[in-house]
């Protein structure tokens, strides 16, 4: 009874700690808006949240679902055309946007479905290819895309009849909507879905032989991580004002599901904290300009041997060897 | 289309043919021993023409004698990256994803490092010095080049053939190849034949990388050929070396008839649809056996 009691409090306490810490985060990135208005680092912010929030839905899919999309970037590609396509033609707002750009990136899960019979790396490079292929249709569909030159003038943000501009107003939004998808998935992976993939990872025919159907469980991991990208992709084109097909290539899938991988797979925030490394390295250091993305590729490698749990994992890494240093526990 | 421009870009196909071919022999190899999908195999096509562009323009080697020194620069490269960068790793008992990334990393290290300014720079170079006038054959326009380039991937693939098959440290590596962890048990020392199979894999990879450059250009952008040889594995089943070969072969020929008589535009999203197919309806390749990709 005892024991139980303990267990318990511990849980509270952990719960009591998620909760403050989540509140100050919150805080602290609505802050953000205020303390930096009119300036280079906010509309950096901004970039970071869009490409965080197309993370985010990888990292369910790759480290939730244990399905390694490597093609990320065509539903953040979906999404955009989608979206931009009511935006422009049917003179939409954000919301409703929305709401096509979910539903042409579910088509391109639907079309993208039967790869899940694929194990593995077969899997990998089926999506992989479905990715390139994607940008080859979005590169030559002109009369859609835009193709290379892209779409240009995208009405900006506009949500219940109020309209965003500007970077401070934009990165309320973007915030917004990632902290919502972040939330969602939360409370997803706690229903019953998430403990069945939960399950899944833990033994699949396991899972199985309790009644998880796995094909349709990895198909729903799929289709639910799609959905943060194509938001992500509509967001992307009404901050920016412009789509180009060259954004969603496939150099894009990788850059994404190296931001999952750097930021920890099994971490929600990590897919935001690999975002925030990839682009402060491709914007910010001007002082070895011609160096810096050499200096991200030796930074993944090596953190990849030193640290593969991911930024994520920095804490508990560091939290076990001070543990050990002072002799209170073992690793 | 008539007879004879099918036979013409069939010809031209086949160059083109040898080095998806050669490519894919890498992909294939590494994926049998390290079971591992390389994003760094096509960087290594890149650094083959960087160095072709060494040696045929600045030292003004001939094609043949830059074969050897080219492909072995290169393998040398693909040792270093995978002793430093792939096997703390797989000592670790690292996830897979973390080796594919590690891949992916070191594909942008090598990429940076080459665009330099002090290196080779961002531009494309052109190895052609004074090409030699084609020759017809009954109306069929051969150019030398493509042909040098058939021969030598030809030569090359059959050269690694026999040494998978007819020497000892050739078998160890497919020992390797169909389980670790029983040629291990035989005594074979595992990690060994992964560097070798990655120094064989960047050796045929640098060497198409100089048949690129030869026949095409030299330069950073050169690793798209490599990811599109990617489809010549698939076709002939990924991780079937001879299959890689006709893979490789059927790919040019097929690109370059599609890209002549069908769409220019549309043959890249032709031939990765091709991949797609070819997973679902035939994982062991088109001409491999029957195995199982699914879950």
């Amino acid at each position: 009874m005892r024991a139980r009691d303990a267990i318990l409090s511990r849980h509270h306490r952990s719960r009591t700690v998620t909760i403050v810490v989540t509140a100050v985060a919150v805080a602290a990135l609505y802050g953000a808006a205020p303390r930096y208005d009119g300036t280079f680092f906010l509309s950096f912010l901004v970039d970071v949240v869009i490409l965080g929030l197309a993370a985010l839905g990888l990292q369910h899919t790759v480290g939730d679902g244990g399905v390694l999309n490597l093609g990320q970037a065509a539903f953040f590609g979906l999404g955009a055309y989608g979206g931009v396509w009511t935006l422009q033609h049917w003179h939409w707002t954000t919301l409703p946007a929305f709401g096509a750009a979910i539903v042409v990136a579910a088509l391109g899960a639907v079309v993208m479905a039967p790869l899940l019979r694929l194990r593995g790396v077969y899997f990998a490079m089926a999506s992989f290819a479905f990715g390139a292929m994607m940008f080859e249709i979005f590169g030559q569909a002109v009369s859609l895309t835009g193709g290379e030159n892209g779409l240009f003038l995208v009405p900006p943000l506009r949500v219940f009849g109020h309209t965003f501009i500007g970077n401070r107003d934009s990165y309320l939004v973007v915030l917004t909507v990632a902290l919502l998808c972040y939330a969602v998935l939360a409370l997803l992976m706690r229903s019953g879905y998430g403990l069945s993939l939960h399950a899944v990872r833990q033994s699949e025919n396991g899972a199985r032989a309790a009644g998880v159907n796995v094909a349709r469980l990895r198909f729903f991991a799929l289709l639910i991580g799609v959905i943060p990208a194509a938001l992500a992709g509509v967001l992307y084109a009404q901050v920016h004002g412009i789509v180009q097909a060259s954004v969603f290539d496939y150099n894009q899938s990788v850059a994404l599901i190296t931001m999952v991988i750097v930021g920890g797979v099994a971490s929600r925030w990590g897919a935001f904290a690999g975002a925030l490394l990839a682009q402060y390295i491709s914007v910010y250091p001007r002082a070895i300009e011609q160096y810096r993305f050499l200096l991200y590729g030796v930074l993944i490698a090596a953190l990849m041997i030193v640290l593969p749990g991911g930024i994520a994992s920095v804490g508990r890494v560091a939290l076990a060897r001070s543990r050990v240093l002072l002799g209170g526990g073992r690793l | 289309m008539n007879v004879h421009n099918l036979v013409q870009q069939t010809v031209f196909g086949l160059g083109l043919g040898a080095i998806y071919g050669l490519v894919a022999i890498g992909f294939s190899l590494v994926y049998r021993t390290m079971g591992l999908l390389s994003f760094v195999h096509p960087q290594y096509v890149m650094l083959g023409s960087v160095f072709g562009f060494t040696a045929l323009v600045k030292l003004d080697l001939s094609l043949w004698t830059a074969i050897v020194p080219v492909g072995l620069l290169t393998a040398l490269v693909a040792v270093v990256v995978d002793q430093v960068g792939l096997r703390p790793i797989r000592r670790r008992g690292g996830a897979e994803i973390s080796l594919i990334l590690a891949t992916v990393a070191w594909g942008i290290i090598l990429v940076e490092i080459v665009r330099q300014d002090w290196a080779y720079g961002p531009s494309a170079l052109s190895l052609r010095s004074a090409a030699r006038p084609p020759i017809n054959v009954l109306g069929i326009e051969l150019r030398w080049d493509t042909l040098g380039v058939l021969a030598s991937g030809t030569v090359l693939a059959l050269g690694l053939a026999a040494f998978l098959k007819l020497t000892r440290t050739g078998r160890a590596v497919r020992a390797v190849g169909e389980s670790g962890p029983t040629a291990a048990l035989m005594g074979i020392d595992v990690e060994r034949m992964l560097a070798i199979s990655a120094a064989l894999a960047g050796f045929l990879g640098g060497v198409a990388g100089l048949l690129v450059g030869y026949l095409f250009s030299a330069g950073i952008s050169t690793g798209t050929i490599g990811v599109k040889a990617l489809a010549a594995a698939v076709i002939g089943g990924f991780g079937n070396i001879p299959g890689a070969i006709i893979g490789g072969l059927v790919l040019g020929v097929f690109d370059n008839i599609v890209a002549a008589d069908v769409s220019a535009t549309w043959r890249d999203a032709i031939v990765y649809g091709l991949i797609i197919v070819v997973l679902l309806l035939r994982p062991g390749g088109l001409f491999g056996r029957r195995t199982s990709a699914r879950t």
